[in-house]
């Protein structure tokens, strides 16, 4: 048991302190490998990740531990409301985070939240929502709208 | 979003359905490059194999004349009540007349126009773009259509029925002239983006046509008299593939497919009763 209880320190880069079980940090590939390598007794600092999104990847791994019993049903229903309740801006940044942690899962889940909000808008639907500047010439957006007209009206 | 590195950005887009995408090139010259990179289209290719609802059909639905449908069985459950359902989409059409779908490999087609032309070209109809094949001088044959992983290029494969018989393969046993009159194949290769078709020469058996193509671990497949036979991408060379001795040969009712990634011989005639087995 004691083993299970072990607390893994981690340090966000505004300098907040957050004491993590081993279970629940070894949900980051990356805490994974320094444990593996005893690098992890001391506090480890996260020089590009905040205090909040750090809170927000320790509920979502803590969400993983202890569910690892529920069904995989139960499992995706708690994702997608973990995932809706976050906005774009945050979004962006629990994906840079989940990388660099290597918490694969929850690459997944942002990485594809973002491809769903993507999906079935229009490129200038697309580009006010994500702020995209459009830098091509009216003749250039006309030939490669010629060019995928296919996909244009695929609504119809 | 351009606070995210490239990397993440294309792990996002590779989300996406082929609609999606289509449109996404159109969102910024950032994105229009990175959807066009060989990294990204293995990435997304990759990521739907496993799981790919979307498909292209080909409709008769003029004399002479088919036409292309983009289909997708996905299943959305926000928008349609949480059931499946199928969308198709009619895809543009190439510039060449009375073409038929022969083959197709990473989404690209493989399509030959009728006599007389026998035209061949690959197809891709997402973004039209379109390669003319050189012209073969032999009467059209079993056209087939793979990747080589090997050397990352494509390949064509034309086997065709040899018209006259004469003495000395190159390759296979040797035969009367009077018995291979109807069971003599001779075999082209065509790299795609070169001039010219390579005469690998004559096998002694006739290929049978078929349906679909079997591609199968860089293999294509066909039956041929008696026989399934192999072509390897890579090294260009056939060989025979073990057949089963539980099934009487009788080649009229056989059928190579592929299922699940794996090549499969039907036999038709006891299918339903579980009749298949792998290779």
């Amino acid at each position: 048991m004691a083993s299970t209880l072990k607390k893994i320190i981690l340090k966000s880069c505004d300098g907040k302190i957050l004491e993590v079980e081993e279970a629940v940090a070894v949900q980051s590939q990356m805490i994974k490998n320094m444990i593996e390598d005893d690098c992890a007794n001391e506090e480890i600092p996260l020089p590009d990740i905040t205090g909040e999104i750090l809170s927000m990847i320790i509920e979502y791994c803590k969400m993983h531990v202890d569910g690892e019993n529920n069904s995989n049903n139960e499992l995706i229903a708690r994702d997608a409301d973990f995932i809706t309740r976050v906005d774009l801006n945050t979004l962006y940044y629990l994906i840079v985070a989940a990388n660099f942690l290597n918490v694969k899962s929850l690459l997944d889940l942002t990485c594809q939240r973002v491809a769903d909000i993507i999906k079935g808008k229009s490129p200038e639907e697309i580009r006010l929502t994500f702020n995209i500047k459009n830098d091509f010439t009216p003749e250039e957006e006309e030939e490669i709208r010629k060019k995928n007209a296919w996909a244009f009206d695929y609504k119809d | 979003m351009d606070r995210l590195p490239q990397e993440l950005v294309l792990e996002i887009l590779s989300r996406l359905p082929l609609p999606s995408l289509g449109q996404s090139k159109s969102v910024c010259r950032a994105w229009r490059i990175l959807i066009q990179d060989r990294v990204f289209v293995d990435k997304h290719f990759k990521r739907t194999a496993d799981d790919d609802s979307t498909f292209i059909l080909q409709v008769a639905n003029q004399p002479n004349q088919n036409c292309l449908y983009f289909g997708d069985f996905s299943n959305n459950p926000d928008e349609n009540d949480g059931k499946a359902m199928m969308i198709t989409k009619r895809l543009s059409m190439p510039p060449i007349l009375n073409f038929h779908l022969v083959s197709s490999c990473d989404g690209f087609l493989c399509l030959r126009a009728t006599y007389p032309s026998f035209q061949r070209c690959i197809y891709n109809p997402f973004t039209r773009d379109y390669i003319d094949l050189p012209k073969l001088s032999h009467r059209a044959g079993n056209l087939e259509f793979g990747f080589d992983a090997t050397t990352k290029k494509y390949k064509v494969v034309e086997i065709s029925l040899k018209r006259t018989t004469r003495r000395g393969f190159r390759r296979g046993r040797q035969i009367t002239a009077a018995s291979s009159s109807s069971s003599e194949s001779v075999v082209h290769v065509l790299t795609v983006s070169s001039p010219t078709w390579r005469n690998l020469g004559s096998l002694p058996f006739h290929f049978m046509w078929q349906n679909s193509q079997v591609l199968v671990n860089g293999k294509l497949h066909w039956i041929a008299t008696e026989h399934i036979m192999s072509f390897d991408l890579a090294t260009e060379e056939f060989k025979e593939v073990p057949m089963p001795d539980c099934i009487g040969f009788n080649r009229k009712f056989h059928e190579l497919v592929v299922l699940r990634g794996a090549c499969r011989l039907f036999h038709l005639m006891t299918m339903l009763k579980n009749g298949r087995f792998g290779l």
